[in-house]
């Protein structure tokens, strides 16, 4: 076996990554760290061996997944490393979610809206909370089975919900701040808003990559309109996020390869976090 | 536990210790080891796949065994743990789980062996022998834990004890039955969240069908005489429920399932089963040689006013005739009910067993005893429910525009279930009738969607004074939805429900089929249709009286060709392959009905609806149609062989009284 000739404790620069955590609220703070950041990501490779050779643990339910259990396909590791369906990125936010546990919630008894069905990250959630309400905000063959929610026009009522994640999904927004604001509406005092998306962490501005545009005639499609708008938020989503109303909103970091919490360009994952 | 098991199972522990305390350079130099003789003992394998040369005792080395038993978390010496006396079975236990809890599993099962050896009676207490076998378990004595722990497994008084034989198992590799005991644990505590994510994440990783492993546990009351049926599913939608399972003793074809609520013993459910052999599944699941029948039911509960609550329901196996029953309760638990099924999925289960079954020498006659006359009827208002509810999402796309200069005089409408290859002579035909017309397809096949597209999108480029559309069903919705659907979205005055496998002798019998229908445009038209080597199929379709061995509730009806059929008979009917009529008539007569199930009978109920409202029907023998039959449809096995003898039921349930005082000819059935 190759891996066993590597078998001895892992650099310091590895034990470091083994279960980072970090938090920001403004892109000058960030910076302060960016620097060891980028340098840490020379020793993702071996954090890929130590998920290779011991596996990783389960977020919330710390079930230990062995290595054989999971496929590293890939150079992006927030979306290649891929156990039981769960993807870095996924796995980061249920690591958010876990520090509600850790604090006395119950999960069970939350109120919890997950925009996406059908999906691992949706399926593993509701076998921990079976009472939470997962629908597809992409429109697609199957999003009616489970019904489809529009982000920036949300069917629930104001304040139902503790607890909302949207995993890349608001990148897709037609309208970033109408789709904030949502959130924040169906948000019941103090619940919180959890959310992935592909970060332009270098700047505060927000990347438009394309907006929507009308249908092309002659297209098949049973859709009035078709949403090709995509943005990549960048630190100013912060301040968007106390425009429309929120109390405090942060960006979460998490590097831990005893998670299988491993990121693309740098070493780690980030998770926007939100609070009404 | 051999030695390969024993290793995987040490080589885990210390991958999760490492996991949680990664700079322990001790346990890394035995993962080290650990490695080394998991390679030693992979190469040792390989090697014994060769003619062995040594005894087959492999002699333990001085690595493997040591590690394989040591668990990775140092335990104190048993010596140095000191026992106290244990003065009852509770007092023991907790002082056991005390120890448990401090990852003290050596000094854990110190305790309790030493008091086994003063007090045997301390064996039988079912709590003390999951913390025993939970200490076993994590010192990773897991052969041994299994042991101990599976005679208490059918007591059960609580969880706990499934629960940890389903971490056991899971130890020694054995997912299937890791499954059912966490699935066993969930039954008896809802709310026992570890038990399911346990067995979610075995089903992930293992890939275990969920359909053999949802069986349920029966509980044998030992002071009757009982049949212990072995419910491996149960699927519910609505008020229906149904139940597959396995039986030790044959049923009898129109024997009675039912349920009783020993809350409300006045009200039961009811429903009729099917029986069926299956040697080969008996051994692939590993049950004794060939001695289960298989058997599905399908039970109506709209009298049990509970579904979720935590109780038990007994389910009675009662004879045909009603007379009281031989044997049998089982108890289902209906916590273990887990979710409602989709009624498609409820279809598949049912349609699948009575497939199987028939597949497996069950006569047709016998094996549609699974529906009741009642049962029949809810799944046939369910079916027509579910298209409803599924119309709207049907996406419509015109591939050319209309000519508004002249009226589109006849609607051609396919539908589609698989390949839409098969249509290509029918459609050259058609293209040259130089008519204004247009063709539409009705895809229940999504998946085939894209290449049916292609080939309409090029027609329609050649043929620009066809107009031509695909209608996409985004589930299959049968055919009788998918020509009332095909005929709203239809914009012609006559219109031709065509099947995909027919053809006509020449494009001239498609024009004599129309000019026939406009002389008469009150009437139903058809036309004779012979097999491809000539030899005639039908020329129109006469009712039976079915006389079979076994009897059912209601009298069974057949229709039946005249042609491919020798016997003769009053033609009632034409084939849903190929009828023309004008939209007046078609709307007169309201479509076709959406309550049959899939397909089969509808056309036969429509021509009976026609019959009654003096709506003639016209079988043209001098126009020639040609039937492929078959090629056209690529149904999944549930639907195969299957809905035709659904749909009669429900045909003859329909039509009892209306065709009771018919002469019909009499059919016999063996």
């Amino acid at each position: 076996m190759q891996l066993s000739e590597k078998l001895a404790v892992p650099s310091q620069a590895c034990l470091a990554l083994h279960d980072k955590r970090l938090c920001w609220d403004s892109l000058e703070e960030f910076l302060l760290s960016l620097a060891s950041e980028t340098r840490s990501s020379f020793v993702v490779e071996e954090c890929l061996d130590a998920i290779r050779l011991l596996g990783i643990l389960q977020p919330i339910t710390g079930l230990h997944l062995p290595p054989q259990s999971i496929k590293i396909e890939g150079g992006n590791f927030r979306e290649s490393i891929e156990a039981s369906q769960l993807v870095s990125r996924h796995r980061a936010v249920l690591l958010e979610i876990d520090k509600e546990i850790k604090k006395g919630k119950n999960l069970a008894g939350m109120n919890i809206f997950v925009a996406e069905a059908f999906t691992g990250f949706s399926a593993y959630l509701l076998q921990l909370a079976p009472h939470c309400v997962t629908r597809s905000c992409l429109s697609g063959p199957r999003a009616a089975d489970a019904g489809h929610e529009d982000i920036c026009n949300l069917s629930f009522s104001s304040s139902s919900y503790d607890l909302l994640v949207y995993n890349d999904l608001i990148g897709y927004a037609q309208s970033l701040e109408q789709c904030l604001g949502e959130a924040l509406r169906v948000l019941k005092p103090g619940g919180r808003f959890l959310a992935t998306f592909p970060f332009a962490y270098g700047q505060q501005e927000t990347i438009v990559k394309a907006i929507q545009q009308p249908r092309q005639p002659g297209e098949p499609s049973a859709q009035p309109v078709a949403s090709i708008s995509y943005q990549i938020p960048g630190w100013s989503i912060l301040k968007l996020l106390q425009d429309v109303g929120f109390s405090a909103s942060k960006i979460h970091y998490t590097a831990s390869w005893k998670y299988g919490v491993l990121g693309a360009d740098l070493p780690g994952v980030f998770v926007l976090e939100a609070c009404r | 536990m051999n030695s390969g098991e024993s290793l995987q199972s040490s080589l885990a522990v210390l991958q999760r210790h490492l996991l949680d305390f990664p700079a322990d350079s001790a346990a890394w130099q035995s993962l080290a080891q650990l490695l080394a003789t998991d390679a030693a003992a992979t190469n040792s394998a390989q090697r014994d796949q060769d003619p062995p040369q040594t005894a087959n005792q492999p002699a333990p080395t001085s690595n493997n065994l040591p590690v394989s038993r040591a668990p990775v978390a140092q335990v104190s010496p048993a010596s140095q743990t000191p026992i106290k006396s244990a003065e009852s079975a509770e007092a023991l236990f907790r002082q056991a789980k005390t120890l448990a809890d401090a990852s003290d599993f050596t000094g854990c099962i110190t305790l309790v062996e030493r008091a086994l050896g003063h007090s045997r009676e301390l064996a039988q207490d079912p709590m003390l022998a999951f913390i025993y076998a939970h200490a076993l378990r994590n010192a990773s004595q897991v052969e041994r834990a299994l042991e101990v722990l599976l005679p208490f497994r059918r007591i059960a008084p609580t969880p706990w004890i499934p629960f940890e034989l389903g971490l056991i198992f899971k130890s020694l590799n054995r997912p299937t039955d890791a499954y059912l005991c966490l699935k066993e644990a969930r039954g008896l505590e809802p709310e026992f969240t570890w038990a399911a994510v346990e067995a979610a994440a075995i089903v992930s990783h293992t890939n275990i069908p969920l359909g053999r492993l949802d069986r349920l546990t029966a509980n044998r009351q030992a002071d009757k005489d009982l049949v212990e049926l072995t419910i491996e599913r149960l699927l519910r939608f609505g008020n229906l429920l149904l139940v597959i399972g396995w039986s030790p003793i044959p049923g009898r074809s129109g024997s009675r399932m039912r349920l009783l609520d020993p809350l409300v013993p006045a009200k039961i459910a009811s429903g009729g089963s099917c029986y069926y052999r299956r040697p080969d599944v008996n051994q692939a699941i590993g049950s004794e040689p060939h001695n289960l029948h298989g058997f599905a039911s399908l039970i109506d509960c709209s009298l049990l006013s509970r579904w979720s609550e935590v109780g038990d329901l007994q389910l009675v196996l009662e004879a045909a005739d009603g007379a009281p029953m031989r044997a049998s309760i089982n108890r289902i638990r209906l916590c273990d009910i887990a979710e409602e099924a989709s009624l498609d999925k409820l279809l598949e289960g049912l349609l699948g067993s009575l497939r199987i079954a028939m597949d497996s020498d069950t006569p047709w006659h016998e094996g549609i005893h699974i529906f009741t006359p009642q049962t029949m009827q809810i799944c046939s208002q369910l079916f027509s429910q579910y298209t409803k509810s599924v119309k709207p999402r049907s996406e419509v796309h015109w591939l050319n525009p209309k000519d508004s200069n002249s009226a589109i005089k006849l609607s051609f409408i396919f539908v589609q279930l698989g390949h839409f290859d098969i249509a290509r002579p029918a459609l050259a035909q058609i293209c040259k009738l130089g008519i204004p017309m247009e063709v539409i397809v009705v895809n229940n096949s999504i998946q085939f969607f894209r290449e049916t597209f292609h080939v309409l999108n090029r027609m329609a480029g050649i043929y620009k004074g066809i107009r031509f559309g695909i209608i996409n069903n985004p589930e299959n919705l049968g055919f009788s939805a998918a020509c009332n659907i095909g005929a709203s979205n239809a914009t012609g005055e006559f219109l031709c429900f065509h099947n995909n496998d027919l053809f006509a002798n020449a494009s001239n019998d498609y024009l004599a089929l129309l000019h026939r229908a406009i002389a008469q445009p009150g009437a139903i038209h058809s036309a004779y249709q012979y097999f491809t080597d000539g030899t005639l199929m039908q020329k129109g379709i006469a009712i039976t009286q079915i006389n079979s061995a076994s009897n059912y509730d209601v009298t069974l009806y057949n229709g039946y060709s005249i042609g491919r059929n020798q016997s003769q008979g009053e033609i009632l009917a034409c084939s849903g392959s190929l009828m023309l009529m004008s939209r007046d008539t078609f709307d007169q007569l309201n479509g076709f009905s959406e309550e049959y199930i899939y397909a089969h009978f509808e056309d036969v109920d429509l021509c009976m609806r026609a019959r009654q409202q003096q709506i003639p029907l016209m079988i043209w023998e001098d126009i020639t149609f040609f039937h492929a039959e078959g090629g056209g449809t690529v149904a999944p096995y549930h639907l195969g062989g299957t809905t035709g003898h659904v749909n009669r039921l429900l045909f003859s349930i329909r039509w009892q009284k209306v065709l009771q005082n018919m002469n019909t000819e009499v059919e016999y059935v063996l």
